[in-house]
């Protein structure tokens, strides 16, 4: 009885320190905040919740409903069409309220990406050049608010006098032309999936960090259990646990060697990567002059993660600014800005492209972290490090064409093996102290774990109708619920309203690329945002794991001054 | 993550936990109020913010929002939606079938007959008026078309104008329309309409003559109204008169009539035509040698005719092309020896068009409404039946059944000759992939690779999950399935589900053909063959695909601007070079039909044809 209850203490424990803390942290505070701030909170809120139960209620959605043709084939339900279509340009509205109070390059970014939008919405009604003087008329309206508003601190009737000059741009045109009255196509479906092709580009970051949310419940729920489990459980059952799972690491590992999906080249990728990861953390743990401790572990990576995803997705955001440059630069007649222009079409273009900016991300971040490392905070610069080493590998496959690689799966397979090495050898020549042999078992259950953080996603896809939904759902959700601690800044550079505001349009644009999806059926497309989440778990989550198992094992070898054997 | 082996305070029984690294800089503190007091106004603030957002969505509810006219005029009430077919049995035991399509603007003229030009009076009252377009077929038992008709109505707020009643040898047009339906019209109303008939053939009014008609109306209960009408066209002793009545039901359309000739009265049944349809099986394939060479066309008829086709169309018997025309939901069909003509016929499904299928005579069409419609290669309706949700894969023959995949993972057969549903099936998720037929079923594969294969009865012959795919196909006992989240192309085996080999292929793989002993995978700039036995590699080709067919054991295939077939083994065959250049944009289709090739992109088509 005393056993059962000291699991059901491991259990509460366990939610509470994966689920409940980080949300309890991480929910928004309004006290203090500014008039309207609060509404459009709610509002957004309110947008996001209609936008999730469209997901969920896609199917019966799409049986009754009308369906709206795409441009390219795809059916989108009439309502869901509205919603996805408001929740756009609401989200848009915020993000351009925002961009009222940041830097000049924000405020540019937010601009083009409005013309750009609006380029899409006015495709229609192009023929009626006199109806384009809405567009016009809006988009004059709002940079006269940039110029007006520099440097103002924040006031509720910004987003009133944004939307409806946003508004104006957008709907005016087709409401007035007379020409795509008597062609009379539906053009919402035009309009839209322009509309999400460059939203869901601005979406990228929140998707790919979404991407993560598993990767990181899956590291914190293993770290909590074992921590909690030596805590409550009692001795005997400790020792039972402490052979069971280096006993299932064994197991697996067997397993997965005679498994045909691991091939040959997958062991030597993540034998190679691992190697790579292991010699950059151990030379960041030497910049930080100690050995790696459970406070590096206990990072919050979310900021570090948005840094990643962002200059990972560089490339697209600033091919959305170049959107309407496409337009322009060819009438100007101006050799250098065409080829600048055609240079960046050149780059993007290429398959290595991704690769090498992930590569560079990683590479430049590492270096760039060394001095945190030496200020006593080697996490990062360990993050960043497996980032380079897993592009690094990525960019090989790539080149080679071998099919060399690092599925999740074999990495787990070595870092286990090399946990169950290194705890037979520091055993053997009884160097393994209790704090090591937890940190062990820590790195075992999380190689365990880890390669089955998605597995709740089939089934509930399955329930939802739709491919990939759950966890792109669990980890948009997850978002939401935990990084409102953003909206407590408040610096000059980043004022509280504009980051309150950009949390909502970024969390807005995350669920409407999702609904999108969800509701057009579109997998396997070019909006489907799977694919980001995906990349998400792979340039954030595989990191993540990496430097967690490496950390436990810093921990496991590195001497502890005082510590007993 | 939480420091393990340390007991955490707030857990079982402490303080709440509060773990922070000691390093970590302590979070920003909510910002301090303003530092003087300011009136906010919340709210006003409140009220107006939400008011602001309530109508961003109002006006995404409505601004690009096709107008379906049917509040513009009382007598929309008396028709049916588009799409909706009336099926008329006449007193001479033929039957006729009224296909009904309306729009406002210009969208009814875009597959035409020619002919419709003549029921406008302005490009303003084209883009202006609603418009109701009925298609009408009538043939025998034996499906032989004895009469196809377009008729043209205005639908203006006074009432149902008929504009022009369009054959294919001639037409009929009236100036003014003829007032056929009165708006609020009463039993016992009587109206009379005076102006101009134009007769006409082709493109041009040979005869125009004075015309008047007078009509009454009587009550037909249920919602109906009788409108009898007599027409004199011509004047003086050469006049021709002719009598006739329309009974107008609300919500069906006209459910019958009689003239001099016949009667024709609705009944609730499929055409008599249905029986006269029976696929056949597939005729020989054709063998284009290098001799030959593809002769290009054009294939979009007399204007208004615009063919804005987002698939390629089919090909049936006779070179016959149908083109799904995505302006407004249209089949055209367009004989390859037409020339600039009207369309042999025209059908409106209803909705636009995401799937199309040619079984011998019959052309298949999915809908964006949901539903599966059958025709003969006159465009007679053969049957239609409702899907659970719309399909975005291109149906399949399966024996006689159509076997259709749905996008709620639904997996439909249907008798291809009378439209009965022969069995259902589901997978638990979207189906995007066309379903693979071969000897031993029809295997269908879900997006999160759930794999079915059903034998003709709808029994599941295999059942097992894959890697979803990006593209698949069954060849030699083996599903072949190119996985969308990493990069390898694996190979199960049917029934178990058994990995056979798999082999990485780096890069888009958008189709999977087998041809031969190999598996062809389509790449953006390459084609990349793999054993069938074992999956490595026989041989690759650097050329930039866009549309891929198999022909017996060989492979045709073209790029941006050529045909190519080649062997199972990589070698050229030959080489038809086209005129064009742009292969790679829109769409492009490899039609192998009974003894053509045809190469399909955009309107333009090509039949290879030998020197």
């Amino acid at each position: 009885m005393k056993t059962l209850a000291a699991f059901g203490r491991v259990l509460r424990d366990l939610v509470l320190l994966t689920i409940v803390a980080p949300v309890r942290e991480g929910r928004p505070r309004t006290a203090g905040w500014p008039a309207g701030l609060r509404a459009l909170l709610v509002l957004s809120l309110a947008v996001y919740a209609a936008l999730t139960l469209a997901v969920v209620f896609a199917a019966p959605l799409r049986a009754v409903d009308r369906l709206i043709v795409l441009s390219r084939g795809g059916l989108v339900p009439e309502t869901g069409a509205m919603l996805l279509i408001g929740a756009n340009v609401f989200a848009l509205a915020l993000l351009l309220t925002a961009a009222l109070h940041l830097s000049w390059w924000a405020k540019l970014l937010a601009w083009l990406l409005v013309t750009s939008v609006v380029l899409y919405f006015t495709l229609g009604a192009s023929v009626d050049p006199p109806t384009l003087l809405w567009s016009g008329g809006g988009l004059l309206v709002l940079l006269i608010m940039i110029v007006v508003r520099w440097r103002r601190r924040y006031a509720w009737w910004e987003f009133v006098a944004v939307a409806a000059a946003l508004a104006a741009a957008l709907f005016g045109p087709t409401l007035t032309s007379e020409t795509q009255r008597g062609v009379n196509v539906d053009f919402r479906g035009i309009a839209l999936e322009g509309t999400l092709q460059a939203m869901t580009s601005m979406a990228m970051p929140a998707l790919f960090v979404a991407g993560a949310a598993l990767a990181q419940i899956a590291v914190s729920a293993s770290f909590a259990g074992v921590s909690s489990s030596v805590r409550e459980l009692p001795r005997p059952v400790i020792v039972g646990l402490a052979w069971l799972v280096p006993l299932a690491a064994v197991v697996t590992v067997v397993f997965a060697l005679g498994d045909a999906e691991n091939s040959p080249l997958g062991w030597v990728g993540a034998v190679g990567v691992l190697l790579v990861i292991g010699a950059l953390a151990t030379a960041a743990t030497a910049a930080a002059g100690r050995p790696p401790a459970w406070s590096d572990l206990d990072e919050d990576s979310t900021a570090l993660n948005y840094l990643v995803a962002l200059c990972s997705v560089a490339l697209a955001l600033v091919g959305l600014a170049t959107i309407p440059l496409q337009a322009v630069v060819p009438l100007l007649h101006v050799e250098a800005l065409q080829s600048l222009l055609d240079g960046y079409n050149f780059i993007a273009r290429q398959d290595a492209t991704t690769s090498i900016l992930r590569m560079l991300v990683g590479g430049v971040g590492f270096v760039l972290a060394l001095p945190l490392a030496r200020r006593g905070r080697p996490w990062p610069a360990m993050f960043l490090a497996a980032v380079f080493a897993l592009a690094g590998l990525a960019l090989v496959r790539l080149l080679s064409r071998t099919g060399i690689g690092a599925p999740v799966a074999q990495v787990a397979g070595v870092l286990t093996v090399a946990l169950l090495v290194i705890g037979g050898w520091l055993l053997a020549t009884s160097r393994l102290s209790r704090q090591g042999a937890v940190a062990l078992t820590c790195g075992l259950v999380l190689c365990l774990v880890y390669p089955h953080r998605a597995i709740l996603d089939d089934p509930v896809s399955a329930a939802l109708g739709f491919t990939g939904m759950g966890a792109v759902l669990f980890g948009l959700i997850w978002r939401l619920l935990t990084e409102g601690e953003i909206t407590r800044g408040d610096s000059p550079r980043w004022p509280m309203p504009a980051r309150v505001m950009l949390y909502c349009a970024s969390a807005l644009l995350a669920v409407t690329s999702t609904a999108y999806v969800a509701l057009t059926r579109q997998s396997g497309g070019d909006t489907d945002i799977s694919i980001f989440t995906d990349a998400g778990d792979s340039l954030l989550g595989t990191p993540l794991f990496i430097t967690a198992v490496l950390g436990c094992i810093g921990i496991a070898v590195a001497r502890q001054a005082g510590q007993p054997r | 993550m939480t420091d393990p082996g340390h007991r955490i305070p707030g857990l079982s029984g402490g303080p709440p936990p509060q773990w922070a690294a000691p390093h970590r800089v302590p979070p920003p503190q909510p910002p301090a109020g303003p530092s003087r007091p300011i009136r906010e106004h919340r709210l006003p603030a409140t009220i107006l913010l939400i008011v602001t957002t309530l109508a961003l969505f109002a006006a995404s509810a409505v601004v690009g929002r096709p107008d379906d006219g049917r509040s513009r005029s009382p007598v929309m009430a008396y028709l049916p939606p588009s799409g909706t077919r009336v099926v008329l049995q006449t007193s001479d035991g033929k039957d006729e079938v009224d296909e009904y399509y309306t729009t406002v603007g210009m969208a009814f003229s875009q597959s035409g007959p020619s002919a419709l030009g003549y029921g406008i009076e302005s490009v303003e009252e084209a883009q202006t008026t609603t418009w109701l377009r009925v298609f009408v077929t009538i043939a025998d038992a034996a499906g032989t078309v004895a009469e196809r008709q377009t008729q043209l109505y205005a639908v203006k707020p006074t009432g149902l104008e008929l504009r022009v009643a369009a054959w294919p040898d001639r037409f009929l047009m009236f100036k003014p329309g003829l007032l056929m339906l009165p708006a609020g019209v009463q039993p016992g109303h009587t109206w009379s309409v005076a102006g101009t008939a134009g007769l006409g053939s082709g493109a041009a009014v040979t005869l125009e003559s004075p015309m008047s008609a007078s009509f009454s109306a009587t009550a037909a209960g249920d919602g109906c109204v009788v409108v009898a009408g007599d027409l004199s066209v011509g004047s003086g002793t050469a006049a021709v008169r002719s009598r006739s009545s329309m009974t107008w039901c609300q919500g069906r359309g006209a459910v019958a009539g009689s003239d001099s000739t016949r009667t024709v009265t609705a009944v609730q049944r499929p055409p008599v035509w249905g029986s006269a349809f029976q696929p056949s099986e597939r005729g020989p394939l054709p063998d284009p040698v290098a001799g030959g060479r593809l002769e290009g066309r054009d294939m979009t008829g007399l204007p208004p005719m615009a063919l804005a086709a987002r698939l390629p169309p089919v090909v049936l018997p006779g070179r016959v092309l149908v083109y799904p025309n995505q302006l407004n939901g249209d089949l055209v069909a367009r004989g390859w020896d037409d020339g600039m003509v009207d369309a042999r016929w025209a059908a409106q499904p209803g909705g636009s068009i995401t799937g199309l299928l040619a079984i011998d005579r019959i052309v298949v069409a999915t809908t964006s409404e949901r539903r599966v419609v059958a025709y003969g290669d006159q465009g007679q309706y053969l049957w239609q039946a409702t899907l659970p949700d719309a399909a975005e894969a291109d149906p399949v023959r399966f024996g006689r059944l159509v076997v259709v995949g749905g996008l709620d993972g639904t997996v439909s057969a249907y008798d291809a000759a009378t439209g009965t549903l022969a069995w259902r099936t589901h997978t638990p998720n979207e189906i995007r992939q066309p379903p693979v037929v071969t000897d031993s079923g029809v295997t269908v594969l879900d997006q999160a690779g759930n794999l079915l294969t059903l034998a003709a009865d709808g029994s599941t012959l295999a059942s097992f999950s894959t890697e979803p795919p990006e593209s698949f196909t069954v060849r030699d006992g083996l599903v072949v399935v190119a996985g969308r989240t990493d990069g390898v192309v694996r190979a199960y085996r049917l029934p178990d589900g058994s990995i056979a080999w798999r082999t990485p292929v780096l890069g888009a793989r958008n189709s999977l053909t087998p041809v031969g002993g190999v598996i062809v995978v389509q790449q953006n700039d390459n084609l990349r063959a793999l054993r069938t036995t074992d999956g490595t590699d026989a041989w690759s080709k650097s050329l930039r695909p866009t549309a891929l067919a198999a022909l017996g054991d060989s492979l045709v295939v073209s790029d941006v601007s050529s045909v190519y077939r080649l062997g199972a083994d990589g070698s050229t065959l030959a080489t038809w070079p086209t005129d064009a250049t742009n292969l790679d944009e829109s769409f492009t289709g490899l039609e192998v039909g009974t003894s053509d090739l045809f190469l399909l992109h955009n309107n333009q088509a090509y039949l290879w044809v030998a020197r």
